[in-house]
């Protein structure tokens, strides 16, 4: 476990030390308290306003730091060879692998819990009651971390970095808009175009479901236990899958 | 062949391709047999492209070989139980730049499994050891390529490995570094540790090895002994001073130096000693002086391959 740790303790060094977490929260920071300034003009009904900008920002910054960082270790570490010290020690591939997820989730996590704080902060400046959806939804986005990180991976094994990192960020930031579009226009589609929707459906993963920004927007009651425990499962078992999918692609690739 | 001790190293008939553009394949080793004895230092010579980086990779396991088998300690090559007792320093000096020397030991410490209660103190004897006392606190991203050689060697002896595998050991180091490099193998040297390395800085094979494996073209030209491989071969070394230049020289011979005092070559045999020098009087040379020295590492290795050089 202390390999497993070790790796994961270096990668959570090198994205605070490469700062990308502080230039997220600051940038961050700065958008929602701009957004914020604007319910001291009294506009009933502004702080809706507030708490979707809030909200969006958050997520893409999230989805974007997530993203960014788990595509880069591979490519990054096989193309400077840092990988060779590391790998000549009795550690598997599976270890470094799993330890780089670990330190890219982790990492990921710790800056959505630092912006839930800094909304919540901002929110009770500004007299908004962010409700206790509030905390499903910090909950969720979390879980969404590790799920991205793990798909991001492990395509990183796959695609050039480029290439990954367009097809990650366009996957997960249109899931949220697409993905109802696909079951909107599922009864109208035939035959091949039937079956690639229906695919690309099953496949692509469900980040829309992870995301309560309106239920917190329109102050919505708290979702069900069962509901948090579904997505929970969706979650592991996705991330899961690619998880084992990266780690057995690690393991065959030449240095 | 490496005496009657035990094999560290057995490869037998290695075979790594790789894929090139358009679908080519490029054979990159080509049926190499190697074995390395306990205790012995084995340098692994031979031109760019030859294979060795390749080879070093497939013991290591860092590249699966299209055919051969690898064994290191007994073990499979590239298993976690082979790795636990390799020390090995990569061909390129390569360590997380955003740690510091100490940061990057001690992960290294982790990934080998020592345990935590010996752990810094192990690292501050590694640090002094390699020349970084003072900094190890400081970052990798401002070292030195001399300084990162250090940190790859303190990771390298790291937990007293029973063998040393070393990729260009002292490739582009500074006089002083490369000394400091070349002490800490002696002492491993004679401790009775196995150490297998390429290099091509031929003094140091020199000063080192027990026993050369000269590779060319991914195949072993020689496996040999050096006292044998220099016993058997000769040097007549003739001085001469030239104003303009030499000429095409005759066939075997080799310029080891030309400076203000006149130009030495190296011929391999007394024959060809003679038809150098009709060749420089006829170029308007001065003979200064013909002995028979002791041949050099460097002079066998271009005999072996210099026609190949280009």
């Amino acid at each position: 476990m202390e390999r497993l740790f070790g790796i994961a303790q270096t990668t959570i060094l090198e994205s605070l030390r490469r700062k990308d977490p502080y230039v997220v929260l600051i940038l961050g920071f700065a958008i929602v308290l701009g957004a914020g300034l604007f319910n001291q003009f009294g506009i009933e009904g502004l702080e809706k306003f507030v708490k979707d900008v809030a909200l969006t920002v958050t997520n893409i910054l999230c989805i974007v730091l997530c993203v960014v960082a788990s595509a880069r270790q591979f490519p990054a570490e096989i193309a400077n060879r840092t990988l060779y010290p590391l790998l000549a020690k009795p550690v598997s591939r599976t270890t470094v692998f799993l330890g780089k997820y670990l330190g890219v989730g982790l990492m990921s996590s710790a800056v959505v819990l630092l912006f839930w704080v800094e909304l919540h902060v901002l929110f009770l400046v500004f007299e908004i009651s962010p409700g206790a959806i509030f905390l499903q939804a910090l909950y969720l986005r979390i879980l969404s971390m590790w799920l991205i990180a793990a798909v991001v991976m492990a395509l990183s094994l796959f695609l050039t970095h480029g290439a990954n990192v367009t097809v990650s960020l366009l996957l997960c930031l249109a899931m949220s808009t697409f993905a109802n579009t696909i079951l909107a226009v599922h009864s109208e589609l035939q035959g091949v175009a039937r079956r690639l929707a229906e695919g690309l459906y099953w496949v692509v993963p469900h980040l829309e479901l992870f995301d309560l920004s309106k239920k917190v927007i329109h102050e919505w009651p708290s979702i069900p236990a069962g509901a948090l425990a579904a997505l929970t499962a969706y979650a592991v078992v996705y991330s899961a899958i690619f998880i084992a999918l990266g780690a057995w692609r690690f393991g065959r690739t030449a240095l | 062949m490496a005496d009657q001790r035990p094999a560290v190293i057995r490869v037998t008939g290695l075979h790594v391709e790789f894929k090139a553009s358009r679908g080519r394949r490029v054979k990159a080793v080509d049926g190499l047999d190697l074995s390395v004895g306990q205790g012995e230092v084995v340098g692994f010579i031979g031109p760019n492209g030859a294979g060795k980086t390749t080879t070093i990779n497939a013991l290591m396991g860092f590249i699966q070989p299209s055919q051969g088998e690898l064994s290191v300690l007994g073990e499979t090559a590239g298993s976690a139980g082979a790795r636990r007792r390799i020390g090995y320093l990569p061909e390129v000096a390569v360590y997380y730049p955003f740690l510091t020397a100490r940061e990057a030991l001690r992960l290294y410490a982790k990934l080998a499994g020592i345990s935590r209660n010996h752990r810094e103190q192990l690292l501050t004897g590694l640090i002094e050891r390699v020349g970084l006392a003072g900094r190890d606190r400081e970052r990798l991203s401002g070292f030195s390529k001399g300084m990162l050689q250090r940190v790859g060697i303190a990771q390298a002896i790291m937990g007293e490995p029973e063998l040393l595998i070393l990729d260009e050991v002292t490739s582009g180091l500074d006089p002083v570094a490369r000394h400091d490099v070349r002490a800490i193998l002696m002492e491993f040297k004679a401790q009775g540790k196995t150490v297998f390395f390429s290099s091509h800085e031929l003094t140091e094979v020199a000063l080192l090895c027990d026993r050369i494996v000269l590779l060319d073209e991914g195949k072993t030209i020689e496996e040999a002994r050096l006292d044998h491989i220099l016993a058997a071969s000769k040097s007549v070394v003739v001085r001469a001073r030239l104003d303009g230049p030499p000429g095409h020289l005759p066939g075997n011979v080799i310029v080891r130096s030309a400076g203000e005092n006149g130009q030495v070559y190296a011929a391999d045999s007394w024959e060809t000693a003679q038809a150098l020098q009709d060749h420089l009087k006829a170029h308007g040379a001065t003979i200064l002086d013909v002995n028979e020295e002791p041949p050099s590492l460097e002079d066998y290795f271009v005999r072996k391959l210099g026609h190949k050089i280009t």
